[in-house]
């Protein structure tokens, strides 16, 4: 099986957008988030902690997020810079969707007929409704990640900008695997990559344990079924579980190593908690649970952060990572039964590294 | 497998992006220019571009190691197309800048306003 025939092709592992004129547009959007975005995100920083200082005193994470947002909402350049975030950002996505909608059909009929194919499986209920906590539009893609059919193309190119530029060919994810953190005893016969999207590290996680059975794991079926395509395209014997986190259907035990990336900040706290134990239910004694994710709330976190938080959450449509950053996830992890070490060195400095262990009985 | 409890009920798709948005600033219409001067930007990166790779497609279509960009750049227009250009541009400004000779900046001239009326 042949990729689709996209009008414009692909560049490596990304499909091109259908029209010069939206990959140009596109282009621009990235430009501006590198250098207008997260370039001019420093300053912003500044300038507000400096007004919250002058108007509040010495802050902490006690601090009612209120005042902060108060204070920094009402400076003329933090205001631009979310008024231009939030625009850019309403830009990327209706552009991406707008390239692959005309070609709707010819996407899930490619994706329909890859559900026959392997080498890997796609297994999903077709009575499955996901619940209502995750038919949110995250991001403020389009239909979420649930409800848009197409929805897995349209995430790929929409993040490729969402990244600026630095995960075109998966590299970000390829750094998340090169660095997990394989059980002790060097013993890896199966994997799962928790809320895995599009499996953009569920097949490179193949690639680095090829003699392992190598699951993904998604609530999504949209993006599922584009993994599924993709990897029967490149032949990545890989597969891929609709389902929910805090419910999986798994053995206990069944796994030696988990991955998971930024999901934790993406669903309800109930359901973090939920999440923790299954995770350490399916894992099997000395297996590693190795998880990138948002940072956690501390003393010392500066009000700009908890400030671009807040921003995220109400703006971009991250309804829960507030609920993530304010829990004491380490906490819970250890109530789980993990045992606790820091994660490998990230190249985003935003996101924190665990690795959580569990210990052998 | 069929798609039956997958594909409904679905929410609108969109509702973030085609609603009615975000307002950052106390006057609505701060919010409005910035947004349409990123909108302005794409567009305007979005024609340079066709150009540039036009030029390239240009170029190889001529051959003989004759670059079109350097054509263009030396190209002589006539007297006619000067004017042509000239109204073209003229009737630029004036859509950019008709604010401006709308609701002139109190006790500045027209010129200085951008925009001869």
């Amino acid at each position: 099986m042949n990729l689709i025939d996209l009008p414009r092709g692909y560049r490596g592992l990304l499909p091109r957008t259908t029209r010069l004129a939206d990959e140009s547009y596109l282009d621009f959007v990235e430009t501006f988030r590198g250098i207008a975005g997260y370039g001019n995100y420093d300053q912003v920083a500044q300038t507000g902690d400096e007004a919250v200082r002058q108007q509040l005193g010495e802050t902490d994470d006690t601090t009612p997020i209120e005042d902060i947002r108060e204070v920094i909402n009402a400076l003329p350049f933090p205001a631009a810079w979310q008024r231009l975030m939030r625009s850019h950002q309403e830009m990327m996505w209706r552009r991406t969707r707008g390239s692959f909608l005309p070609f709707d059909e010819a996407l899930l009929d490619a994706m329909k007929a890859a559900e026959s194919e392997g080498p890997g499986k796609l297994v999903y209920d077709p009575n499955f409704t996901p619940p209502d906590y995750a038919r949110r539009e995250i991001h403020l893609q389009p239909g979420g990640y649930t409800d848009d059919p197409i929805g897995g193309v349209v995430y790929h190119y929409g993040t490729k900008v969402f990244y600026a530029g630095g995960n075109d060919q998966d590299e970000m994810h390829a750094e998340l695997v090169d660095t997990l953190t394989p059980p002790a005893d060097g013993v890896v016969n199966r994997v799962l990559d928790l809320a895995c999207s599009i499996g953009q590290a569920t097949t490179l996680l193949k690639d680095r344990f090829p003699d392992a059975e190598v699951t993904g794991l998604d609530v999504a079926l949209p993006l599922l079924r584009y993994a599924h395509y993709q990897a029967v395209a490149r032949q990545k014997a890989v597969n891929y579980v609709q389902g929910l986190s805090e419910d999986l259907p798994f053995e206990d035990g069944h796994f030696d190593t988990i991955l998971s990336y930024i999901l934790f900040h993406e669903i309800p706290v109930p359901v973090i908690q939920a999440t923790v134990k299954e995770a350490s239910r399916v894992l099997r004694p000395g297996g590693t649970f190795c998880i990138f994710e948002f940072p956690s709330a501390s003393a010392d976190m500066p009000a700009s952060q908890r400030w671009l938080i807040d921003y995220d959450s109400n703006n971009n449509c991250e309804p829960y990572s507030p609920g993530f950053v304010y829990l004491d996830f380490h906490a819970l992890l250890r109530e789980a039964g993990f045992e606790l070490a820091p994660g490998p060195k990230n190249s985003n400095g935003f996101l924190q590294t665990i690795v959580a262990t569990r210990p052998n009985s | 497998m069929t798609d039956s409890a997958q594909d409904t009920p679905a929410p609108a798709i969109g509702q973030e992006v085609f609603g009615p948005g975000k307002q950052f600033f106390d006057n609505v219409v701060h919010d409005n220019l910035l947004e349409s001067l990123l909108e302005l930007t794409a567009a305007v990166w979005t024609c340079q571009d066709r150009i540039m790779i036009l030029e390239n497609v240009l170029s190889d279509l001529v051959g003989d190691n004759r670059n079109v960009a350097e054509l263009v750049e030396a190209y002589q227009p006539s007297a006619q197309q000067e004017a042509a250009r000239a109204a073209a541009r003229a009737e630029l400004v004036q859509s950019v800048f008709r604010s401006f000779s709308r609701r002139p900046v109190p006790g500045v001239s027209p010129a200085q306003n951008g925009v001869d009326s």
